[in-house]
């Protein structure tokens, strides 16, 4: 599960049809689309059709990287989460607890899902070098190379967790997992360490060329344009249907 | 150095401290001619690593260590021009995967053929060339996080070719290859003969790379003293090593007629996203005292059946019945400590199981018994010390079985025999996974199985004395001034 969740941090070369600004374009607009859900949905049922609009469009993108298998299996963790968030409420609301009941369930777990899918977008769309270049481009040369520092070591890391949890989990007896924390904060430090012994090496990672357009990029331009306007369709259409029902 | 080469690296009375420690290295001299292959031994905390960082540049830059005497590289000197040096020598470490700033590895290499040569055209030119070399053409579409610690030496080694560096060093290579991944990276070495880079090789486990280099060197006391002819003369004096073995029937059940501790039947494993099985068929019977030996290549399925038998994963066919407490150690020992003392280490395993005290106090006594202070961290000893108070914490809990997932990697040859003879001495009921044969060879194993695409066959050792003939030999070897 959990290396399924590296590869969608991952960018897939399959996507050099597409010209970087409109990747990189596509990916932080669909994460724009979905706050502007968060806040300016009216009702519950708005929200849902909106959200799953935009899910379809993230599925559809992220498939184009991975296919539709590898999406469905990088988001099982995720869904565990939204599982996980499910049955608090449920536990919550029926103990009287603090919650605005089940009918919210659902869009919740979809707002958890499709932002998760939304910001794995960011790195499955566009590679690291391209967003150092992007970076380096609004003045943010340093940052860009501690961003690509940390990125490029997420498989890694996640390979160590799952090691740690299932020496920790046999250790305690299942209990205490939190104590994976400590073994973990240590190979961070190792790790960051030996990295920057390689940069001193190998030197610092390049920049990459920029591209503005290529053919393909209209497909996904024009399914952008469909998305935005159902969306607002659906927003300013459903509130009189649900009206007039 | 060989006579008549033109000399790349020159090491030349050397000292080295880190800030407020101790000289770790004393008036050291190296010399490597061009094309000159030396592997340079020592036991662990002789300074190999330090070595490697002063020679890389990284001693001064990181550490901010001091540093007295001359190190040059084709003439340049560390302390006279650090950017000219570090570009001279490439660093292939212990843990490849560090070495990767992107993802894919076809990224990854043109990304530094661009920063070395300024133009995509020469950039093309010598990531192509680099590829047909170390022939890496089925790895360049793979993510660094898929390939095997041998793919991604060889990898970063094709990276070394693309600046032209006149020297490599090798940090522990044999570090997590299999006995496959050996044979590449010989494979290597012969190709940067070919190509008349001079190398340096730091590594413990030398047995496999003696034939394979011009001198070797061991690392004591903070000197360098050369062994080649000594090692010579021992080896011609000793008699061949051999590792054999063969292989039998598929393995049903096997028994040494104690109390059976764990057993497996028809035990099938395949991960979900997958359609082929990891585990086909296991059938393993553990009965107290048994101390197994699990030997397989890198990605045969042996961390996967360890996490079956520790009830990690759950068989997809076929049954596993634990009759007792397991413990699993990572091959990264370090993910097995979780508290700031050793101590603490004691009083928390006791108290996951509800212990009492008095079994806290045995576990520390135990640990004494081991040269280690309790109140000491656990991440500041050594691998092998790590490796032993894993057993002997594993021992304090009552936990009967202990599953180890190739502890002996990064160990000298005495260390890899210390380690076993205290599993035997234990008393523990152990399965050690293990991908070098050198291990083969040792007479305490009760059981010896072979893990091949997931099936388990019964291993029949020939005489393979090894791991005991490379540990007197290094006993030899390393007590000479």
């Amino acid at each position: 599960m959990l290396r399924d969740l590296s590869y969608m941090l991952t960018y897939s070369s399959r996507l050099d049809d597409y010209s970087t600004l409109c990747r990189a374009l596509l990916a932080s607009s669909t994460i724009v689309l979905l706050l502007i859900i968060r806040w300016s949905s009216e009702s519950i049922a708005i929200e849902l059709t909106r959200l799953i609009l935009v899910l379809s469009f993230e599925f559809y993108l992220a498939s184009l990287a991975r296919g539709l298998r590898g999406v469905l299996a990088g988001l099982k963790l995720i869904s565990l989460f939204a599982i996980i968030g499910a049955l608090v409420f449920c536990v919550s609301y029926l103990v009287g607890w603090l919650a605005p009941g089940p009918i919210m369930l659902v869009p919740g777990m979809l707002r958890l899902v499709s932002l998760f899918l939304g910001f794995s977008l960011l790195f499955q769309l566009v590679s690291f070098q391209e967003w150092r270049s992007i970076l380096s481009k609004l003045g943010l040369k340093n940052q860009s190379v501690i961003l690509s520092m940390v990125l490029s070591q997420v498989p890694t890391i996640i390979h160590y967790l799952s090691e740690a949890i299932t020496t920790v989990k046999l250790k305690y007896k299942g209990k205490r997992l939190h104590k994976v924390a400590t073994p973990l904060t240590l190979l961070s430090f190792l790790t960051s360490r030996a990295l920057t012994e390689s940069y001193i090496v190998y030197g610092l990672p390049t920049y990459s060329e920029l591209t503005t357009y290529k053919r393909r990029d209209l497909s996904l331009y024009l399914l952008f344009v469909i998305l935005v306007l159902l969306e607002i369709m659906i927003s300013n259409l459903l509130p009189l249907l649900i009206e007039v029902a | 150095m060989r006579k008549g080469g033109n000399c790349v690296l020159e090491i030349a009375n050397l000292w080295f401290k880190y800030p407020n420690g101790d000289w770790v290295l004393r008036g050291l001299d190296l010399s490597v001619s061009e094309g000159e292959h030396v592997l340079v031994i020592g036991e662990t905390g002789s300074g190999k690593t330090t070595l490697t960082r002063i020679i890389t540049g990284s001693a001064n830059l990181i550490y901010d260590g001091i540093l007295k005497g001359r190190v040059a590289i084709n003439g340049i000197s560390l302390e006279e021009n650090t950017e000219a040096f570090t570009s001279q020598v490439a660093l292939i470490g212990q843990n490849p995967y560090l070495y990767f700033t992107e993802p894919l590895v076809r990224h990854d290499l043109y990304s530094y053929a661009l920063s070395v040569h300024g133009n995509v055209e020469r950039a093309v030119k010598a990531l192509n060339k680099a590829i047909e070399v170390t022939d890496i053409q089925d790895l360049i579409e793979k993510y660094f996080f898929e390939l095997s610690g041998g793919q991604a030496k060889r990898v970063l080694v094709a990276k070394a070719l693309i600046s032209n560096s006149q020297l490599l060093l090798f940090d522990e290579p044999l570090m997590w290859l299999d006995d496959v991944g050996l044979k590449d990276f010989i494979n290597l070495l012969n190709i940067l003969k070919v190509l008349r880079r001079s190398v340096v090789i730091f590594e413990h486990r030398f047995m496999p790379l003696i034939e394979h280099v011009d001198e070797v060197y061991v690392l004591k006391n903070g000197k360098l003293t050369r062994i080649s002819n000594r090692l010579h003369a021992f080896k011609e004096a000793g008699g061949k090593v051999h590792h054999g073995f063969d292989c039998g029937p598929n393995c049903k059940s096997s028994s040494n007629g104690g109390n059976v501790l764990l057993e497996t039947v028809d035990v099938h494993f395949k991960y979900r996203n997958s359609s082929d099985y990891v585990l086909r068929g296991i059938n393993l019977k553990l009965c107290k005292g048994d101390l197994v030996l699990l030997y397989g290549s890198n990605g045969q399925g042996k961390t996967t059946l360890l996490k079956v038998l520790a009830g990690y994963l759950k068989p997809s066919r076929g049954r596993v019945t634990r009759k007792t407490d397991v413990i699993y150690i990572p091959q990264n020992v370090v993910l097995f400590y979780t508290e700031s003392t050793v101590e603490k280490e004691v009083v928390e395993i006791c108290k996951a199981r509800k212990m009492s005290d008095v079994h806290v106090k045995l576990g520390i006594e135990a640990v004494k018994k081991l040269g280690i202070d309790p109140m000491q961290s656990p991440f500041n000893l050594s691998h092998g010390q790590m490796v032993k108070l894993a057993f002997e914490l594993a021992r304090t809990s009552n936990s009967e079985i202990l599953l180890l997932d190739e502890p002996f990697s990064g160990l000298t040859y005495g260390d890899r025999l210390e380690l076993l003879r205290h599993l035997v001495e234990s008393n523990c009921t152990a399965i050690v996974a293990t991908s070098n044969l050198d291990a083969i060879g040792s007479p305490y194993w009760t059981k010896l199985y072979k893990i091949e695409s997931g099936k388990l066959v019964v291993l029949n050792p020939i005489s393979s004395p090894s791991l005991l003939y490379a540990s007197r030999l290094y006993e030899e070897i390393i007590g000479v001034e």
